[in-house]
């Protein structure tokens, strides 16, 4: 067998890398879809974007996570070739790429929080990229109404784009780029701009399609619930540095700081001392008095935050004296201070005399239990379930 | 009050009878005017989306240069163009004063500063992100220019008639430099503007009138046409 050149070429391998980002025949790692490395970006002095390390492996859905201002839509043209960085390099499938680089730009497609259609039929909108590419013209008929199908526009294509929905021309949108079959896929808060009820649709409509098609896909958001259910790996960004990344279920469950915590909805976060370790069981002492148990590596002395996540806390009820049927470590005794019922579930906050635990219970708990403010309840939480941040410097990278 | 309805029968009569003399200087008019917009367009479309789109010192004092050009007196641009193609002057080798050529020259000067206003206006109007949306589909720098051309094109129509309106109404420049030069039953430098004036001088009063009466249905026909081919009124940018 012939040696592999290292810079492998991207169209010809990316369906392989697709099925699998481990080791190929050669025993050699495929290369990401999108990597970017030591990408800066400045505007008058600030540094908008600082990443030292960003990949995409094909196949997969990266959402970049963040409050407004984190440099995300900066981070966003930055990826997707739209303009230069000060400095960095980004490679597509092991192959350094530059906004010059019309071909590559061509292996992408955009999608922006605002659809941005221009004037004319939604047709000659979807077909947009095609052209460019000088495709011919019964494979471009061919595709574009494939697109509209897949996007649940077909019946619009004749339609002129100014007499669309707010949601209809984000489909159309959403076609437009879908059409060109890209290699990657780049989302701009593509449904932040949607009613709620739209938006929900997008994205399970966006969810099935990137599943469908298997595209590599960049999703910019602001919104978590949105990151959670389509992406498999998530960064998280801050002040136009990456705080965390990692699969998505690993950056929600195992938040590296408080920031991340907070960001994802970890609402309750004490501070607290490690005051023993056993086998990976970590003792917290919490303001003095009260004992969390977490399985976590700490070092013990160590200062850390303790994060719990509303959902995993059972609440039972105090005053019936039967131990609520769990086998969770931590048990603790306090007041509900406030009841806050949305739909099917209710935000409890609990007075554990001097902190505070927040709690998300179903509705019919809150009748069966009398959780009111002013009872007496048992808030339990597995010591598996609490997080311990550490704030140490390693956990950025 | 006669002296208006003869006119207008005048007006009437000329054009009904296809008057060989009227329908010349129409069409110097229509040839002139409609070249110089066109040269105009050439000149004012890039330069309009270059201004309209790019930062860069020393863009104010551009904008304010054009936008200066807007209130251009004809007749001094036909002074100067006169001056720089006189026998003296540094193009007069070209012998182009008292030639149509050297009435569109005056016109281009004249029109261009409309084309390039208010196309660099329009395209300076159209969200940043059109243009970052083709590129992200895959268009060159070039071809997303032309994206934002056409999203613009509405105003850029607007651009053109405001600029033939100016030029086709102007006097002052194709006096100086055309010579309103209509000799042995052959129109050589005769516009209608020159005619009115010309007619006017010599006491015939009709005839002048109804020279302006043609100008106007003419303008109003241009811009007529042109409407129709904006398509109607229509809203601005596409609703998100």
């Amino acid at each position: 067998m012939t040696p592999v050149e290292p810079m492998i070429d991207a169209r010809t391998t990316s369906a392989d890398a697709r099925t699998t980002s481990t080791p190929d025949a050669t025993g050699r790692l495929a290369a990401p879809a999108l990597e970017a490395t030591a990408l800066v970006r400045s505007y008058g002095g600030v540094r908008v974007v600082d990443i030292d390390h960003l990949k995409v492996e094909a196949g997969e859905m990266l959402a970049v996570l963040g409050p407004n201002g984190a440099g995300k839509s900066t981070l966003f043209r930055l990826l997707a070739l739209l303009e230069p960085p000060d400095s960095g390099l980004i490679a597509h499938f092991g192959s350094p790429v530059s906004h010059r680089d019309l071909a590559a730009r061509r292996r992408t497609g955009t999608v922006f929080q605002r659809p941005f259609l221009f004037q004319g039929k939604v047709h000659s909108n979807v077909s947009y990229g095609l052209r460019l590419r000088r495709l011919p013209r019964a494979e471009i008929r061919e595709r574009v109404a494939r697109a509209l199908e897949l996007t649940g526009v077909a019946g619009l294509a004749k339609a002129d784009v100014r007499r669309l929905s707010g949601g209809e021309a984000q489909r159309v949108a959403l076609a437009r780029a879908l059409v060109l079959e890209p290699d990657i896929l780049f989302l701009d808060e593509p449904s932040s701009n949607l009613d709620p009820g739209l938006r929900r649709r997008f994205r399970d409509d966006l969810r099935r399609i990137v599943e469908q098609t298997g595209t590599t896909a960049v999703l910019i958001t602001h919104d978590r619930t949105e990151a959670m259910s389509l992406a498999h790996r998530i960064v998280l960004m801050k002040e136009g540095r990456v705080v965390q990344q990692g699969p998505a279920e690993e950056v929600y469950s195992r938040p590296r700081d408080a920031f991340v915590a907070d960001y994802m909805g970890v609402e309750t976060i004490w501070r607290g001392f490690v005051e023993r370790e056993v086998d990976g069981l970590c003792t917290v002492l919490v303001s003095g008095a009260h004992v969390v148990e977490a399985v976590a590596e700490a070092k013990v002395g160590e200062e850390v935050g303790v994060a719990v996540r509303p959902e995993d806390v059972v609440i039972g009820c105090a005053t019936r004296g039967e131990p609520p049927a769990t086998s969770a470590r931590n048990r603790w005794l306090g007041t509900v201070v406030s009841v806050r019922v949305s739909g099917p579930l209710a935000d409890v906050w609990i007075d554990l005399d001097g902190v505070l635990l927040h709690a998300v219970v179903t509705r019919p708990s809150v009748l069966e239990l009398g959780i009111e403010p002013g009872a007496r309840v048992l808030a339990s939480v597995k010591a598996t379930a609490v997080h311990l941040l550490t704030d140490r410097e390693e956990g950025y990278h | 009050m006669e002296i208006f309805t003869q006119s207008i029968a005048e007006a009437v009569r000329l054009v009904a009878s296809f008057d060989r003399y009227v329908f010349q200087v129409m069409g110097l008019s229509l040839r002139v005017s409609g070249s110089a917009v066109l040269i105009g367009l050439v000149i004012g479309l890039p330069l309009g989306v270059w201004l309209g789109l790019s930062r860069f010192r020393g863009r104010g004092i551009l904008v304010a240069l054009v936008n200066t050009g807007l209130g251009l007196p004809p007749v001094v641009v036909g002074l100067f163009v006169m001056m720089m193609i006189s026998r003296k002057g540094p193009l007069g080798f070209l012998s182009l004063l008292y030639t149509p050529p050297a009435m569109v020259i005056a016109q281009v000067i004249l029109a261009t500063p409309y084309i390039t206003a208010i196309t660099m206006s329009a395209v300076g109007s159209i969200p940043r992100e059109v243009r970052l949306q083709a590129v992200g589909l895959g268009a060159s720098r070039v071809q997303a220019l032309w994206v934002v051309v056409k999203e613009a094109r509405l105003s850029i129509m607007t651009a053109v008639i405001a600029g033939f309106g100016a030029v086709i109404s102007e006097v002052g420049a194709v006096m100086m430099v055309g010579g309103n030069i209509s000799a042995g039953g052959e129109n050589k430098t005769r516009v209608m503007t020159t005619a009115i004036v010309q007619e006017a001088r010599m006491g015939n009063f009709e005839t002048a009138m109804a020279f302006g009466l043609i100008l106007l249905a003419m303008a109003f026909a241009a811009v007529f046409l042109m409407t129709r081919l904006q398509g109607g009124p229509r809203s601005g940018w596409v609703k998100s």
